[in-house]
């Protein structure tokens, strides 16, 4: 089985630069998909009509008809898997932010093999925290507004898989909550119980640390970036790498690190990598799909990892292994990035640098 | 400019795409009838707010509707639309929009900074914006700006570097420097949108960021007389710096 063509079928169009109407009207459909109900038209319709459907119109227990019933949801707070899960999950969180929106930015998707679909949809969404939350507690009438990728994996018309990205240190900002704060609370809590719960994490480390690198197709759109992230990454050679992104590349990366210029670009990389000793990356997924204008929009999907042992702003050196995995949407012309919109959650982050999620702190001397 | 009660018509001068024009004078406006032709995901930087999509634009300038005169300035192009005019008391004041078909997607205006607006908080990034001892004071390359003829890009950059200089900055002693966001062009005019990083000449150095729109007549005879007019740039204030995040336990965490 092989992989479609990254262009084909460009009547299955990008969220870029479309009203709400036209992302919602009805119609035939655009592409072949046995099984799926008639009212979606293509795969993109098919993410973003099912998310406005669930979040939106608060039709959650679609949730049952879209996702298998043994689904995997992987955040950087760890996995949950099972349908019912995902359903309590979207409850939870419309009974504290109800009137959430959920705005398709763009929808980047690949076929990697017959009727298998990955989608990394990138979303902003905006609410209001007007219930009780598990995290934020009683509601508080702030608004918060951040964007998060949900790469999907979608195999006989249902969802088998996600990754979810969210930039949730800026949400808690928004909401004047204390990333630092909440990120002390939840590792405390972490370290409470059967740290077995918690051992996902090792064996993400593990995979990154033991993966050997794989590569998009030479012509395939995605290859340019990936190669540009391992060199900034895994060879530290940003010159070189930022040589291959436009002079005027526009940075959005979380916590509101937004700029622009190769010198900013370079700065987000290294702030990162400078605080993570004995750094490791591996590309997970990617996929390249057709934008207006003639432009190119490429996701991939990283995993990276390295001990925190550098000084930046997640706070003095703890020792300790971090886990940093996140989703980074670029948008090419010419062939060159002129955009990069990552998206990590920097909260989960600081949970691990603070001895959560199984992040042990070193022995005494070892660093 | 600021003033709501000046209708927005028409420019003397006939451009093509006028429904986008159109369309952009009603989001301006903040008329409600302008959903029609943005994108749900339309991103709004004006009077110091920052704003994601289509509803919280229109309650933007619902909130501080601003009418450009007939006098505006305006290039129009299938990716892009400039307008650049003058306040009432000569301020320079001015609109770029990304355009899909006639859909505006994004949007920067260049106009008096609203009273409380701030930026989010953000983690400080150091940065070396020259990353060479051989330096240039305006960025950019022909090459990232399709609608532009590449022999036009000495007059874009010019639009930064004049912008540089209406700082009262000498380029040659200052790390201040100007960005080409984009740039298109119709043949007879140019358009830019850039970007400035302004250091002050002061110990210790401060540096703030501004919005540059300009639209500058390149061949034939400008449709306003005066040497002076044959460019026309409309710098902003300040934007709002965000206050620093830091998450080691000061400041705001």
């Amino acid at each position: 089985m092989t992989a479609a063509a990254w262009n084909q079928l460009p009547e299955v169009r990008s969220p870029v630069g479309r009203t709400a109407a036209d992302l919602l009207a009805e119609g035939p459909r655009r592409q072949a998909l046995p099984g799926l109900e008639p009212m979606y038209r293509d795969i993109v319709d098919y993410i973003v009509r099912c998310t406005h459907r669930i979040w939106g119109r608060k039709d959650i227990g679609l949730c049952r008809s879209h996702c298998a019933e043994s689904c995997v949801m992987r955040t950087s707070d760890g996995p949950s898997s099972g349908i019912e899960t995902v359903v309590q999950g979207t409850l939870s969180a419309l009974s504290a932010f109800a009137d959430r929106q959920v705005i398709a930015e763009d929808m980047i998707r690949s076929e990697d093999a017959p009727g298998l679909f990955y989608s990394s949809h990138r979303i902003t969404s905006r609410s209001t925290h007007e219930g009780v939350d598990a995290l934020y507690g009683a509601g508080t009438d702030t608004a918060q507004m951040a964007t998060t990728v949900a790469d999907c994996l979608v195999r006989d018309n249902l969802i088998v898989e996600e990754w979810l990205f969210r930039d949730n240190a800026r949400a808690a900002l928004q909401m004047e909550h204390s990333p630092r704060a909440m990120a002390i609370a939840q590792a405390e809590t972490d370290r409470v119980g059967d740290p077995a719960r918690h051992a996902w994490r090792q064996a993400w480390i593990d995979r990154v640390r033991s993966h050997e690198p794989q590569w998009p197709d030479p012509d395939h759109p995605a290859c340019g970036p990936a190669r540009l992230l391992d060199a900034a990454w895994r060879a530290d050679l940003y010159g070189k790498a930022a040589g291959r992104v436009s002079p005027s590349i526009e940075v959005c990366w979380p916590t509101g690190r937004n700029g622009w210029g190769r010198g900013y670009w370079v700065g987000c990389l290294v702030q990162l990598r400078a605080q993570l000793h004995r750094f490791a990356l591996v590309i997970d997924h990617w996929a390249a799909r057709p934008l207006p204008h003639g432009e190119v929009a490429v996701a991939l999907r990283w995993s990276a990892c390295g001990v925190h042992a550098g000084a930046g702003p997640w706070g003095p050196p703890t020792g300790r292994e971090i886990l940093v995995a996140g989703s980074s949407h670029h948008v090419l012309r010419n062939g060159r990035i002129v955009r990069d919109q990552t998206v990590f959650d920097e909260l989960a982050v600081l949970r691990q640098v603070h001895g959560g999620l199984g992040a042990q702190a070193p022995a005494e001397g070892v660093r | 400019m600021t003033d709501a009660n000046r209708a927005a018509t028409p420019p003397a001068t006939p451009i093509a795409g006028t429904d986008s024009w159109a369309v952009l004078q009603q989001l301006l406006c903040g008329r409600p009838a302008a959903a029609d032709h943005l994108s749900n995901a339309l991103r709004v930087a004006a009077h110091g707010h920052a704003t994601f999509g289509r509803t919280d634009a229109l309650d933007l300038f619902a909130l501080h509707p601003l009418a450009l005169s007939s006098a505006a300035q305006v290039l129009v192009s299938p990716r892009a639309i400039a307008e650049i005019d003058d306040t009432a008391d000569g301020r320079p004041i001015g609109a770029f929009a990304d355009l899909v078909d006639v859909v505006i997607s994004r949007l920067w205006v260049v106009t008096a900074t609203a009273a409380g607006a701030m930026a989010e908080p953000a983690v400080a990034m150091a940065r070396d914006d020259f990353m060479s001892q051989l330096r240039q004071h305006c960025h950019g390359d022909a090459a990232d700006h399709p609608g532009l003829d590449a022999g036009d890009w000495g007059h874009v950059t010019d639009l930064g570097i004049t912008a540089l200089g209406a700082l009262h900055l000498p380029p040659a002693a200052s790390s201040s420097q100007a960005w080409v966001m984009r740039a298109f062009g119709d043949g007879g005019s140019v358009a830019a949108r850039c970007r400035l990083r302004v250091h002050t000449a002061t110990l210790p150095r401060q540096a703030h960021d501004r919005l540059v729109l300009g639209i500058t007549r390149v061949r034939g005879q400008s449709a306003h007389a005066g040497a002076s007019s044959q460019q026309r740039l409309a710098v902003s204030e300040p934007l709002p710096d965000p206050a620093p995040v830091s998450f080691s336990g000061s400041a705001a965490a």
